[in-house]
């Protein structure tokens, strides 16, 4: 059995990470029972998570190992420290990948997504590049990772689609693989929560008192679901909520929507606080801006219906959603009584 | 409607209901809901070992309604969605012809505006006068409606099952509703797996939403550039569209739909150069440019005739109940009616889902009919001089299930 180690700590999620934890005799029990490397390294990850700070480089054994660790001390930590984790680890991929060669890129996406991937040399009239390097994705893949990006772009009906495959270029695959990573991260620590050693306790309590950030918000009673929101609202605060990460569409919209029904600026900057990229001083500028008090000084409306659907938001899950055109037409129709 | 009179047929239709047709997947893991004849209610949460046991119960209730659920859940039968345990979600689409745009509206439909008090006849979303999407709406399914709601399944599943989505022949299995269209199942585990957001992301693909919203936008930002029909999926269906559309039209078509005189001559000049670059990997649509306005009606137009008008909730929504294949659709007496893709071609829901054919009865129109004709059985039928007539038994009961009449006397 043979594997390459520098190759694992860049991609913990290779098949052959479970070969390296077997060899190594990798124990979550015994790293949390005393002070360690691996162990020392997890908490320094997760602090550095925290503080936005860049984190230490290990050798690739510890960085194999610190990973597993600290994905499942961050699952015990809660769901939204599961989501901000997911979302630097699967930004860091991509940085990764963008540095690789196509051959690395499919090979990745074989093990990530699916073995049935497929790569297509495309001929092209451009003389100083004659071939393309496109790639055949199964279209419940595909959909599966796209639906969560949420711009037009994604759409289907943009994309060559033929007999289940999608074709993709270098760029979309490793955009789709950012999204895939996120996911796989998410999915194995809802796994991890599952599993438990009694030595997790006093570590997660400490660390819960040691990043004040990371700590759950509770709403303000202000800004507590109405009951009244159309459906494609109540997703997406909900999804905040959960402190899952909105794409670009869906925190735009939201912000609008919140506008439109009355939210502060400090109403809705608490709401977002969910985010997992949340930065305090760029939500701030855009929901400002979104509000008509910087730029342009024009308040956004909120996007039609039409707008939300090519962004994937829209899900009409409710008869109230019949025949309009815009999510505020739906609270005028509950407001009418003709829900 | 006299329940009585209407009843036994069902009673006796569940009481020789052979099990075999009762053969859904992982049966024992659906919830099934029955619509009670008598307290007009929906009875929910039943589950059922097998196919044996579910016939028992349909001849039990003799209901009007049978539904299943379209997930599976570890257990069906609890009250309570969030502790069924859901298991996975079939993909099923509905094309209700309802929803989709039928010339013969015209003859046989008619909505009154709630807001504004005017009314007018055919298929629309929104009053004609004041925009007001709220309508009271009085519609009826004729033959033709069927044809073109078949004409949508067709299109779903050749399109874009079978050709975009890889979906096999046997995957996909069609069910007439029984009433207003079809439904289209798709057995195939990892497509059941989709969430929400990933079938919302089919369905806006289908319905070319998205695809309207932007071609439209490109067109206003002057963008022509765009996939030709060497490519693949809906750029290449849409560009093999647009050349048919071409091919078809000569100079007095196009002036007849608004485009100037010289502007259709210059169109004609260089049509080979726009057929070629159409039928390439990258097509040049720079001709639509000089069509100004009017490309936007050409591109909207084709994009509906590409897409299919399907109905998103019933494929987004997990929770949802849907038609029990086999069962009867309690306001037409007709069999909801399961096919296989090779059966639909020759399929005539009005001959072929009649169930009651023995027999005739006398009715009384209670609701005005449309004056059309209408193929029901093995006969045709002059729907506007049906009153006190003795007709089949199987119309009689589609009319008065559907309130357009009474049965008063059993022939």
């Amino acid at each position: 059995m043979s594997f390459d180690v520098y190759e694992l700590s860049k991609y913990p999620f290779l098949d052959s990470l479970k070969d390296f934890l077997r060899l190594n005799d990798f124990k979550i029990e015994d790293l949390l029972k005393q002070p360690n490397e691996v162990l020392n390294a997890a908490i320094e990850k997760i602090k550095s998570l925290a503080e936005k700070k860049s984190e230490s480089v290990y050798p690739p054994d510890i960085e194999i190992k610190r990973f597993v660790l600290s994905m499942y001390i961050v699952s015990h930590l809660g769901s939204f420290y599961i989501e901000r984790f997911a979302e630097r680890e699967s930004k860091k991929l991509s940085k990764l990948l963008k540095e690789e060669d196509s051959e690395e890129i499919f090979k990745i996406a074989r093990s990530l997504i699916s073995a049935r991937i497929r790569r297509i040399e495309r001929r092209t009239k451009d003389p100083k590049f004659p071939t393309l390097m496109t790639y055949a994705m199964p279209i419940k893949d595909y959909l599966k990772y796209a639906a969560y990006l949420g711009d037009y772009n994604w759409s289907l009906a943009f994309h060559e689609i033929k007999g289940g495959e999608i074709l993709l270029t270098s760029r979309e695959l490793v955009r789709i693989l950012e999204e895939a990573y996120r996911q796989w991260i998410i999915i194995k620590c809802n796994e991890m929560r599952e599993i438990y050693t009694p030595e997790i306790d006093p570590l997660v309590e400490h660390l819960s008192k040691e990043l004040p950030l990371f700590r759950t918000r509770k709403f303000d009673e202000k800004v507590v679901y109405k009951g009244v929101d159309p459906p494609c609202m109540r997703i997406l605060i909900s999804d905040l909520k959960q402190g899952k990460k909105l794409s670009h569409m869906g925190n735009f919209s939201l912000a609008a929507y919140l506008r439109a029904i009355g939210y502060s600026v400090e109403e809705t900057l608490e709401l977002f606080k969910n985010l997992p990229d949340f930065k305090e001083s760029v939500a701030r500028y855009q929901i400002e801006h979104i509000y008509g008090l910087r730029g342009a000084r024009k308040a956004y409306s909120v996007p039609s219906c039409l707008t939300l659907k090519a962004a994937n938001l829209c899900f009409p899950e409710s008869p109230g959603c019949d025949n309009i055109k815009h999510p505020l037409q739906y609270l005028r129709k509950v407001k009418d009584g003709r829900k | 409607m006299d329940v009585s009179k209407v009843l036994p047929f069902f009673r006796l239709y569940y009481k020789n209901l052979n099990p075999e047709d009762l053969s859904i997947p992982q049966l024992d893991r659906r919830e099934f809901a029955l619509w009670d004849f008598l307290s007009n209610n929906m009875i929910r949460h039943l589950a059922f070992k097998n196919s044996v046991e579910l016939k028992e119960g349909l001849s039990k209730r003799t209901p009007r309604h049978v539904y299943y659920s379209v997930s599976t859940y570890e257990y069906p039968f609890l009250p309570d969605m969030e502790m069924k345990k859901m298991i996975s979600t079939n993909l099923v689409f509905d094309i209700d012809i309802d929803h989709v745009y039928t010339p013969c509206k015209e003859i046989h439909d008619s909505w009154l505006c709630r807001n504004c008090g005017n009314s007018g006849s055919g298929f629309t979303d929104s009053c004609k006068f004041c925009g007001s999407p709220s309508l009271d709406k009085l519609s009826f399914v004729c033959n033709e409606c069927l044809e073109v709601a078949k004409s949508e399944v067709l299109k779903l599943i050749e399109d874009f099952l079978f050709a975009d989505f890889g979906i096999k022949e046997d995957e996909v299995k069609i069910v007439f509703s029984g009433n207003r269209g079809y439904h289209v199942h798709v057995e195939n585990e990892e497509f059941s797996n989709l969430d929400s957001k990933a079938r919302n992301m089919m369905i806006d693909y289908i319905k070319g939403i998205t695809a309207r919203h932007y071609f439209l936008d490109f067109l206003k930002k002057q963008k022509y550039k765009f996939k030709g029909i060497a490519s693949s999926g809906y750029p290449s269906r849409l560009a093999e569209k647009i050349l048919e559309e071409l091919l078809a039209a000569n100079e007095h078509d196009l002036i007849k739909i608004g485009i100037s005189e010289i502007k259709v001559k210059d169109l004609m000049a260089i049509k080979e150069k726009i057929i070629q670059s159409l039928q390439g990997y990258s097509a040049d649509y720079g001709f639509l440019r000089s069509i100004g306005s009017k490309s936007k009606e050409i591109i909207t137009k084709a994009i509906s005739d590409i897409s299919v008008e399907i109905d998103e909730r019933v494929t987004v929504d997990n929770h949802r109940l849907i038609r029990m294949p086999n069962s009867i659709h309690g306001k037409t007496g007709l069999r909801v009616t399961p096919l296989g893709y090779n059966d639909l071609d020759n399929f005539d829901p009005f001959r072929d889902s009649v169930v009651f054919k023995e027999g005739y009865a006398r009715i009384k129109i209670k609701r005005k009919l449309p004056s059309i004709k209408f193929f029901f059985g093995d006969n045709e039928f002059f729907l506007g001089s049906l009153n006190e007539a003795k007709v089949p038994i199987a119309l009689a009961l589609y009319l008065t299930l559907n309130e357009y009449a009474d049965i008063y006397e059993l022939l």
